[in-house]
């Protein structure tokens, strides 16, 4: 202070009087004050690494873990349309001439013991498939063994082979879907063939060669069934066979073919896919000072500062550092050629400014903008950071923690099903969760903290192209992107305009949800 | 702890240390705060941000004067800011309402009470009140008065006149002093206590 203290005793008595008073404040500020050091960097280190863990899981989840049997989605349909719950529809060739219909579960067929009616035990044989059946369609055969080993019902691989289980049997069509609870049907419905002999008396052993007599071709598809009897003596199992009544089986197969998959169409686009990005990003930033009338800066609101003028940006030494994106998105392809995407993001931005340490603590005022010139203000601070010299170079970073909600479009300009070349852009509402700032006082002497002085919400657009590759479902992309901030890091009381600038290669995958 | 252990604690942020710090100088500071502010709570909102302000730039204190005029210059000039801040600082207002100051005129003790005549202060109208306590209390000079507050230095001895007659009216008016040309007497009974 540099007047001389203590000239009046009534002054005198003041200073004496208010030093002596003392106030003690309520827990509220101390609370205040604490949170403001502590929790809120912990709360945002909690939010951000359980926002980290919540997209890793769902990348790990969707995007790694192989995906589920394809008879779960068929079962579903299935079973939601199948009265029994134990029947797996199975796939036909294209002209609708056969549908398989395979056992959903684990059991093989199960024994009838006929004197009782009832089933007993499972049946401990094996099944062969009769491979000259393959001669009329070429894929059911591969799709029944398919089946019957998505079911765990063994299958010899070879006709004639024969395993340690003597109890084989011809893999014929059997029964009623709805013959029996627990009892597991298998049925192969053939309009053209029938490898069934259809004589009900007759009853086959094992190892014989079924007569093949063609069905009646008016009567439609006919759907042959029986009730396997067991014989343990011969371990083999005899079929006596029944011919269920042509309009029931009607029914059945007409049913069986409304839902039966046999017919491959081309699949409709999937519209909506889920994205995680990261990119790396080199950022930095823009100064300047407002041009708009009313707010022009005046170094001269500060009575006793150097008067400089210049380019700001060549006035401060400032350098570009790396910080990062991540960013989950939700995509929408209205068409192949148009998609939309919103989602959320995380940004964190850096830069470093070269300052010095300074001699000692000095003044640091902040001018603030008037309006029309009528009512200066300022903010007063102290600080030992100076931008023009010192007793020896000081670094500082200037970081920033953002989170973001972009909106916008893809466009994809040339490319096919697997590879392509795509533009975007996006918008982006951005709220800063944190920040660690000097901001360069208005007559560019010093720098100082203000935290009233940075803006909260802020708007960034960006651009960015990108090949991208698709997997069978999964899509990478990788390309250059450009993001900007549009408005001022700073609030518009600080004549100086900062606009945040990154750059960075983004890699992204993608996976469509349906 | 020392000071210097209370210094090295807060600039590693170490939390007990930094509670220290507060718990031996808040009460000083709250009141300095009082003296600038509407009421109480206004105070306590200057105290915190003032605080967090220190802990943010304790680094910048460079052990060249006494820490504790550190932290109340850093005071201060948070209440000046808050003031501004929240248009609580007018010149021409305060003018207009210097007229229409009421005093109470309750009896009050003989004896020189500390908060009687911090609340004698805080009657005054606040550009008053803000010039007064730069100057009689914390020291500062009227350039360094005119540099804050953004007005003239001539501007800032003329409002220290002002408020030096007004609070001395107050005081005689409440009976804490008696009139100015007994004030002497009344200083050698009040050092006395």
């Amino acid at each position: 202070m540099e007047r001389n203290f203590y000239t009046d005793d009534f002054e005198e008595l003041l200073k004496e009087k208010a030093d002596q008073y003392k106030m003690y404040p309520s827990d509220k500020v101390w609370n205040g004050i604490q949170s403001s050091l502590h929790s809120r960097r912990k709360w945002y280190w909690i939010g951000f690494a359980l926002l980290l863990s919540g997209v890793s899981y769902y990348a790990i989840e969707a995007l790694i873990a192989p995906p589920g049997p394809v008879r779960k989605s068929e079962a579903k349909i299935a079973a939601s349309k199948i009265p029994t719950e134990n029947v797996l529809l199975g796939a036909g060739d294209g002209k609708r001439r056969s549908a398989l219909v395979i056992p959903l579960t684990q059991h093989k067929i199960s024994q009838y013991n006929p004197v009782s009616n009832s089933i007993d035990q499972p049946f401990k044989g094996e099944f062969d498939i009769d491979r000259s059946y393959s001669e009329i369609e070429p894929g059911a055969t591969a799709k029944v063994v398919e089946m019957l080993q998505i079911a765990k019902i063994p299958v010899i691989s070879d006709p004639g082979e024969k395993t340690d289980n003597s109890a084989m049997a011809k893999w014929l069509p059997v029964n009623r879907i709805n013959l029996l609870s627990g009892y597991q049907p298998i049925t192969i419905i053939d309009n053209t063939h029938s490898i069934i002999d259809n004589t009900p008396s007759k009853t086959r052993s094992m190892g014989e060669v079924t007569d093949r007599k063609p069905l009646d071709a008016t009567a439609g598809i006919n759907l042959v069934s029986g009730i396997w009897n067991l014989d343990e003596s011969r371990g083999v199992a005899r079929f006596p066979m029944e011919q269920e009544q042509a309009s029931e089986d009607v029914k059945k197969i007409n049913w069986l073919q409304e839902f039966a998959f046999n017919e491959f169409t081309v699949p409709p686009l999937k519209r909506l896919s889920w994205q995680l990005s990261f990119a790396p990003t080199m950022n930095y930033r823009r100064l300047s000072t407002s041009k708009k009338p009313g707010r022009e800066y005046m170094v001269k609101n500060i009575p006793i500062a150097m008067n400089i003028t210049g380019d700001l940006d060549n006035l401060v030494n400032h350098t570009p550092a790396l910080g990062f994106e991540l960013g989950s998105h939700l995509r929408y392809a209205a068409n192949r050629t148009v998609t939309f995407k919103a989602g959320i993001q995380f940004n964190y931005a850096r830069y470093a400014i070269e300052a010095f340490e300074a001699p000692g603590t000095d003044v640091a005022t902040i001018a603030l903008n008037s309006v029309g010139g009528s009512h200066r203000d300022s903010l007063i601070s102290y600080s030992s950071i100076s931008n023009f010299g010192g007793n020896s170079v000081k670094d500082i970073q200037n970081q920033y923690f953002q989170l973001s909600a972009p909106i916008g479009v893809e466009l994809k300009l040339i490319g096919g099903k697997r590879m392509g070349l795509h533009l975007a852009g996006t918008i982006q509402p951005t709220y800063l969760l944190n920040r660690n700032t000097f901001l360069i006082t208005t007559d560019y002497r010093s720098y100082t903290h203000e935290p009233s002085l940075v803006r909260r919400w802020n708007m960034n657009t960006s651009a960015e192209a990108f090949v991208s590759y698709n997997t069978g479902g999964i899509i990478w992309q990788v390309g250059p992107q450009f993001r900007y901030q549009v408005l001022s890091s700073y609030s518009s009381k600080y004549p100086i305009r900062e606009n945040l600038m990154e750059y960075g290669v983004k890699i992204g995958v993608s996976k469509t949800i349906r | 702890m020392t000071e210097e252990a209370i210094l090295y604690g807060c600039l590693h942020n170490d939390s007990t240390a930094q509670r220290e710090l507060y718990s031996k100088y808040s009460p000083k500071m709250l009141s300095v705060c009082y003296r600038f502010a509407h009421n109480r709570e206004d105070a306590e909102d200057m105290l915190q941000e003032g605080f967090i302000k220190v802990f943010g730039q304790i680094h910048t204190f460079q052990n060249k004067g006494a820490f504790e005029g550190w932290i109340r210059r850093i005071i201060v000039h948070t209440c000046i800011n808050n003031l501004k801040k929240n248009k609580k600082f007018n010149e021409s207002v305060d003018i207009i309402h210097a007229t229409t100051i009421q005093v109470r005129e309750e009896s009050v003790p003989s004896i020189v009470q500390a908060k009687q005549v911090v609340e004698c202060i805080r009657l005054l109208p606040i550009g008053y009140r803000t010039v007064l306590n730069l100057y009689a209390i914390e020291g500062y000079s009227h350039k360094e008065i005119a540099e804050v507050l953004d007005i003239e230095e001539s501007t800032s001895r003329s409002q220290y006149t002002r408020a030096k007659q007004m609070l001395e009216d107050i005081l005689v008016r409440k009976n804490i002093i008696q009139k100015p040309r007994q004030k002497a007497d009344w200083l050698r009974v009040a050092g006395g206590k």
